[in-house]
C-alpha cells in the first residue's frame, strides 16, 4: 500500500502544475487570528551511524511567533541498544541533550527514553544496512509548459540496495550552499524490484545548469518512513488539495510531538558539466 | 416486525385506504398536454375543474388522468408561460383528451394579471420539491457565458455551494455524495466540468428539473440528502429547428426536429469549450496544452400510438487536461431507454433500462497511468395508478448492478509492480409503494415506504483489520457469492394542510438509506474521488429528516413566501483516520471512521414571480455537526458542510421587450476548517501543531454577478440575442484556500497564505435560434 507515494508525488505535482498554470489564481500572505494552544512537548531526536545520540526537547509556540521556543532543560534522557548497552545523555543547553559513548551501529535497535516531570516517553528505531550513492546523473525535465525559458533538469539517482531487507530511503535535495534542503522525498523498497541497485528520478526536485546539487540519501526504517511521509503531507501543502491536516504520529507516544529516528546516510554533490 | 411483516402491513393499509374511495358513477379523462408549437410534452401542468375542487398535474411525460363524476364538467389546463385552456366535457364514458397549450409570450413580463392560476404553490401537488423550468434559469446571470442548472439550485434556500470551483453542493448539511442527480432517470456520478466551474448539463438540452430536499417521494432512493431530477427535452415534433451560442469559453449547438411529424422527434445537442485555444492565441500557454471539455446529449422520442411511447436518450461528456504527454481526463456516459405504456386511462406504466458510467484517468506519459470509475446497469418498473380523484398511487421496483473500479496504477517500468485495488460488485434493489391522498378539500397526505436491499457480491475478500490497519483475517468469496447484505426500511410521509387560498402548512418525515460512499478527503470534491459500496467494514449511511414549513402567497399572488425548518439525524457518516491516503489505497476500508451527525436549520424564501421586476431572496440559518469516534477526541465538531448563514439575492429587471438586466448577490459563512494553534520544529521544518478539528472558519464569502441580456430584432425565423456578464463585479478577493507554511526566504518565519481564484471575469455570448 505504500507504493501510493510514488504515484501520489507524481500526481499532486502534476496536478498543481496543470492547474497552477491554467487557473487564474492569486496568492497573498494574510493575517489570521489563531489561538495559542497549551505548550506541548516536542522531540527531535536521532542517532546516526558511528555518531552519538542527539536529542532536542522543546515546547510548541504560537504559530506566528518568530522567537525561540521554550526548551525542556530538566529532562532525564537515556538511550540503549539491543545488545543491552545504555547511556544517559547530558544537557548542553537550550534543551539539547547529547551522548558520547554509545554510537550508532548497523543492525541495532535503539530505545530512547525521556522523562519529564515524572512522565516517561519511550520509542524505538533501527539502523538498517547503510546505502551508498553509486551514481548521480540528470535528465532534461520535460516540463509541463509555462516555464520561463530556462532549461530545467531532474536528477537521476542510483543507490545501493540490500535486497534481503525491508528498507526505506529518505532523500534530501540541497541547492548550492543552502543550509536547509530544497525539498525531500521518501522511497520504499516496495517501489523497486529486489535488486542490488535501485534507480529513480524524483520529479519534485528540479534545478538549472548553474546549480550545485547535493543529494543526501538516508537509509531509514519503516517507522521513520511513515513519519516523514506524514510530515510531508502537512508541511509541504500544495495549492489546496483540501485534505484535513493532522499531527504526524510520534514513535515516542501520543502525548508528545516529533520523532526519534536511527539512521545512516551517504552524501554526494554534482554540477552539470558544460559541453 | 421483520421486513416482510412490515411490508404486508403497509400493503393492507393501502388496500383499506383505496377501498373506502370506491364511489358512484365516475369516468376518467386522460391524455397528454403538449406545447402547441413544438409538440414537447409539458411537465407539471395543472388540470382542475372550474369549481377548483378536483385537480391533478401532468407527470414527467406530460400525462394526466383525472376521474370525475358523470355529467357536464368544465376543465382548465394551466401552466406558467402558457395560455390557460378551458374544455367543456359531457362525461358519459372514459375520454382521452390531448391538449395543445400555446405559449403566452408576454405573460412573464407584463404586470397585468395573467390567466394563470397563481396560487399554485399553495394548492398544487407535488407537495415537496422545487420545480425550476428553463425560463427561470434563463433570466439569471450566467457564469462565463453558460447558463447552469447546478449553479441555479445553489441559489435556493437549504442548498449551498461547498466551495468556489468545487465539484459539488451540499443540501441541508449533507455531504456532496448524498445528492442523487438524475438525467432522464440515469444517475450522474460527477456533475461537473473544469473542476466544477461548469456543470455537465447543457442548458439547451434540458426541459426542466425538480429538487427535493425533504419529503422525498418513495420512488426515489439511494442517497441520503436530496434528489435533483433533470429531464432532457424531447425534441420538436412539428418542425426542424436549431439553436446555439458562441461564447468566449465555450460554444454550443442544438438541432431538433420531427422524423415523422407528431410521431417521432429527435434532439442532438453538443457543446465544447475552447479555453485552451484562446489561451494559446494569447500565448499564455504552450502549444501542446490541452484544456477543454465537451458533451453531447441526444434523444429520440417516438409516440408509437396513444398508449405507447418510447424514448432513447444519452449523454456523453469528457474533460481533457494535459501538457505534452502528461494529462488527465474524466467523464460520464449515460444511456436511458424508456417505454411509457397506458394499461388503462388510470394506470400509467414506465419501464426503464439504463446505463451510467463515470471514469477517470491520469496519464503520466512514459511513466505510467492510473484510472478509476464506476459502472451501473439498471432496470426499473414504475406504475402510477390514478385510482380515484382522491388517491394517486405510485409503486414499482428497481434493481441496479454496480461495478466499482476503485483504481489502478499501471507503471510503464516493468520492474515496479502495478497497483490494483480489487474491483467490487453490488446489487442495489428496491420496491416502493406510495399514495397521495386528498382528504376533503384542505388536506393532502402523501405516504409511502421504500424497502431497499444491498448485496455486495464476490469475487472478493472480506478483510478484518486491527486498530492499526493491519490485516487480521481474510475471507474469500467466489464470483457471485454474497459477501455482505444490508436492508433498509424507508418510510416517507408528507402532510399538506391548506388553510385558505393563500396559506398552507406542510410537514414531512423521510428516512433515507445510502449504500454508496464517495471516498474523498476533500470536502469540495475532485474528479479523482472514487465510489465504494457499503461492505463488510463500511455500513450504509441512514438519515432521518423532519421538516415543517409555512407557505403563503400575497399581493394577489405576486409574492410567494415560505419559511421552513428541519432537523436531520445522520448515522454512519464517514470520515477518515488522520493522514489517510484515499486514492489507490487497497485497505481504505480500515481507514474509514463512521459516526453520527446532526443538522438543523431554518430557511426563508421570498420570491416575486410577476412583473417587470422579478427575483427572490433566500436565507438559510443552519448548524451541522458530527461526532465520530477517533476524530476530535470523540467530541462533537462542526461539519465541513456547516454554513451558519447562507444568503442569495437574485433579481431580474425587464427594461424593454429587448433589454433585461439581472444580478445576483451571494453571501455565506466560511467553511469550518482546521488551522494550527501552534508550531514546533522538527529536522529543520516548522511543523504546524493542530488541536481542534474544524475549529476555525474560512473568511466569509460574497460576490455580485451581473448580466445584461439583449434580444436581437427577429428576422423571419432567425432570432439572436447577446449576453454580457460580469462575474464577481466588485472584484472581491475570496479565499479558496488558506495554507500555513514557512516563508520561502526565511524558513524560521511562518506565514498564512491565502489563495483565491477569480477576480472580476467578463464574458460575452451570442445566442441564436432558427
Amino acid at each position: 500500500m505504500k507504493r501510493y507515494i510514488i504515484f501520489k508525488a507524481m500526481f499532486f505535482l502534476s496536478l498543481s502544475l496543470l492547474f497552477g498554470g491554467s487557473l487564474q489564481s492569486c496568492e497573498e500572505v494574510i493575517d489570521v487570528d489563531l489561538n495559542d494552544a497549551d505548550p506541548k512537548l516536542s522531540v527531535d531526536a536521532q542517532i546516526t551511524l558511528d555518531q552519538p545520540a542527539l536529542v532536542q526537547l522543546s515546547y510548541t509556540s504560537s504559530y506566528f511567533s518568530d522567537e525561540e521556543p521554550e526548551h525542556e532543560e530538566n529532562a532525564i534522557v537515556n538511550i540503549s541498544d539491543s545488545d543491552g548497552n545504555s547511556e544517559s545523555l547530558s544537557h548542553i543547553g537550550n534543551g539539547q541533550y547529547v551522548g558520547q559513548l554509545l554510537r550508532g551501529r548497523v543492525g541495532q535497535e535503539y530505545e530512547l527514553s525521556i522523562t519529564v516531570d515524572d512522565k516517561t516517553y519511550k520509542g524505538t528505531s533501527s539502523i538498517l544496512t547503510p546505502t551508498e550513492i553509486l551514481k548521480l546523473g540528470y535528465e532534461k525535465f520535460d516540463g509541463f509548459g509555462g516555464s520561463d525559458g530556462e532549461e530545467e533538469y531532474n536528477v537521476v539517482i542510483t543507490l545501493k540496495n540490500n535486497p534481503d531487507e525491508e528498507n526505506y530511503y529518505l532523500i534530501k535535495y540541497f541547492l548550492n550552499d543552502e543550509e536547509k534542503e530544497d525539498t525531500y522525498s521518501v522511497w520504499s523498497h516496495e517501489y523497486f524490484a529486489n535488486e542490488e541497485t535501485i534507480e529513480f528520478t524524483p520529479l519534485r526536485f528540479s534545478f538549472t545548469k548553474e546549480d550545485v546539487v547535493t543529494i543526501v540519501a538516508y537509509s531509514i526504517d519503516e517507522g521513520t518512513y511513515d513519519y516523514y511521509s506524514e510530515l510531508d503531507e502537512i508541511v509541504d501543502q500544495e495549492g489546496g488539495s483540501g485534505s484535513t491536516p493532522f499531527n504526524p504520529g510520534s514513535n515516542m507516544g501520543k502525548d508528545i510531538l516529533g520523532y526519534f529516528r536511527a539512521w545512516s546516510f551517504d552524501q554526494s554533490s554534482f554540477k552539470i558539466e558544460e559541453e | 416486525m421483520d421486513l416482510k411483516q412490515r411490508m404486508w402491513a403497509v400493503i393492507a393499509l393501502f388496500s383499506l385506504v383505496l377501498s373506502t374511495s370506491i364511489a358512484k358513477e365516475k369516468y376518467t379523462i386522460s391524455g397528454e398536454v403538449i406545447d402547441a408549437e413544438t409538440g414537447e410534452a409539458l411537465i407539471g401542468v395543472t388540470i382542475y375543474t372550474a369549481d377548483k375542487t378536483t385537480g391533478t398535474m401532468t407527470n414527467t411525460y406530460g400525462f394526466y388522468s383525472l376521474t370525475l363524476p358523470q355529467g357536464k364538467q368544465t376543465i382548465l389546463y394551466s401552466f406558467v408561460g402558457y395560455e390557460t385552456q378551458q374544455r367543456q366535457v359531457n362525461l358519459n364514458s372514459d375520454q382521452s383528451i390531448k391538449i395543445n397549450l400555446k405559449t403566452n409570450e408576454t405573460a412573464l413580463n407584463e404586470v397585468v394579471v395573467s390567466a394563470e392560476k397563481k396560487d399554485k404553490n399553495i394548492s398544487a401537488t407535488p407537495m415537496t420539491g422545487e420545480k425550476l423550468d428553463m425560463k427561470t434559469i434563463d433570466k439569471l446571470p450566467v457564469l462565463f457565458g453558460e447558463r447552469d442548472v447546478l449553479k441555479t439550485i445553489q441559489l435556493l434556500p437549504g442548498i449551498s455551494t461547498v466551495s468556489e470551483g468545487g465539484n459539488g453542493f451540499s443540501v441541508r448539511g449533507g455531504s456532496i455524495d448524498q445528492n442523487l442527480i438524475l438525467l432522464d432517470e440515469a444517475p450522474v456520478y460527477s456533475a461537473s466540468h473544469l473542476m466544477g466551474f461548469f456543470s455537465v448539463f447543457n442548458a439547451d438540452a434540458i426541459k426542466g428539473m425538480t429538487v427535493y430536499k425533504s419529503g422525498i417521494p418513495a420512488n426515489y432512493g439511494g442517497r441520503a440528502a436530496s434528489v435533483l431530477d433533470i429531464t432532457m427535452r424531447d425534441g420538436n415534433m412539428k418542425k426542424f429547428q436549431g439553436s446555439g451560442g458562441i461564447g468566449l469559453l465555450a460554444s454550443r449547438l442544438t438541432l431538433e426536429g420531427p422524423i415523422i411529424e407528431d410521431k417521432m422527434s429527435f434532439i442532438v445537442s453538443g457543446r465544447r469549450s475552447y479555453a485552451d485555444l484562446m489561451a494559446k492565441g494569447a500565448n499564455q500557454i504552450d502549444g501542446d496544452t490541452k484544456m477543454y471539455f465537451y458533451d453531447l446529449n441526444a434523444k429520440l422520442n417516438w409516440k408509437i400510438n396513444d398508449n405507447n411511447r418510447l424514448f432513447v436518450s444519452g449523454y456523453f461528456g469528457k474533460d481533457d487536461f494535459g501538457f505534452e504527454d502528461l494529462g488527465m481526463d474524466w467523464g460520464n456516459t449515460t444511456a436511458t431507454l424508456r417505454w411509457n405504456h397506458l394499461f388503462s386511462s388510470q394506470l400509467f406504466s414506465n419501464t426503464t433500462a439504463l446505463y451510467s458510467e463515470y471514469d477517470y484517468g491520469f496519464n503520466f506519459g512514459d511513466r505510467g497511468s492510473m484510472s478509476s470509475g464506476i459502472k451501473d446497469v439498471s432496470l426499473k418498473q414504475d406504475f402510477t395508478w390514478y385510482a380515484s380523484p382522491q388517491n394517486t398511487m405510485k409503486y414499482g421496483l428497481n434493481a441496479t448492478y454496480h461495478t466499482f473500479y476503485p483504481g489502478e496504477f499501471l507503471f510503464e517500468d516493468n520492474t515496479i509492480s502495478d497497483i490494483k485495488v480489487a474491483e467490487k460488485q453490488a446489487l442495489e434493489s428496491a420496491i416502493y409503494i406510495s399514495n397521495e391522498q386528498k382528504v376533503g378539500t384542505k388536506l393532502t397526505l402523501d405516504y409511502g415506504i421504500r424497502a431497499s436491499m444491498f448485496n455486495q457480491f464476490g469475487a472478493g475478500e472480506n478483510v478484518t483489520y486491527d486498530d492499526d490497519n493491519n490485516i487480521v483475517d481474510k475471507e474469500y468469496f467466489d464470483k457471485g457469492e454474497i459477501m455482505k447484505s444490508y436492508y433498509g426500511f424507508e418510510p416517507r410521509i408528507g402532510i399538506n394542510y391548506r388553510m385558505n387560498s393563500k396559506s398552507s402548512f406542510k410537514a414531512s418525515y423521510n428516512r433515507m438509506v445510502q449504500y454508496l460512499h464517495l471516498m474523498s478527503n476533500s470536502t469540495s470534491g475532485q474528479p479523482t474521488d472514487t465510489w465504494m459500496p457499503s461492505s463488510f467494514n463500511i455500513e450504509p449511511t441512514t438519515v432521518n429528516q423532519y421538516s415543517v414549513g409555512f407557505f403563503r402567497n400575497f399581493m394577489d399572488n405576486t409574492f410567494e413566501f415560505s419559511a421552513e425548518t428541519y432537523y436531520k439525524s445522520m448515522n454512519n457518516i464517514s470520515d477518515y483516520k488522520d493522514g489517510t491516503q484515499v486514492m489507490l489505497n487497497e485497505d481504505i476500508e480500515s481507514y474509514v471512521l463512521q459516526g453520527e451527525g446532526r443538522s438543523y436549520g431554518m430557511e426563508l424564501y421570498l420570491k416575486k414571480k410577476y412583473g417587470a421586476f422579478t427575483g427572490w431572496i433566500s436565507y438559510t440559518l443552519s448548524n451541522t455537526d458530527n461526532k465520530i469516534e477517533g476524530i476530535n477526541d470523540g467530541d462533537w465538531y462542526d461539519s465541513s458542510y456547516d454554513k451558519t448563514h447562507d444568503v442569495s439575492i437574485v433579481t431580474s429587471y425587464q427594461f424593454t421587450d429587448r433589454v433585461s438586466v439581472s444580478a445576483n448577490w451571494i453571501f455565506y459563512t466560511g467553511n469550518a476548517v482546521t488551522f494550527p494553534s501552534g508550531k514546533y520544529e522538527f529536522d529543520g521544518n516548522q511543523v504546524p501543531y493542530y488541536t481542534e478539528r474544524n475549529g476555525y472558519r474560512m473568511p466569509d464569502y460574497h460576490r455580485l454577478d451581473l448580466n445584461v441580456h439583449l434580444e436581437g430584432k427577429g428576422k423571419g425565423r432567425f432570432k439572436s440575442s447577446w449576453d454580457f456578464s460580469l462575474y464577481n463585479l466588485y472584484n472581491q478577493v475570496n479565499a479558496y484556500t488558506i495554507n500555513f507554511r514557512e516563508n520561502e526566504n526565511n524558513p524560521n518565519v511562518t506565514e498564512a497564505v491565502k489563495l483565491s481564484l477569480f477576480g472580476i471575469v467578463p464574458s460575452v455570448t451570442w445566442n441564436f435560434k432558427f
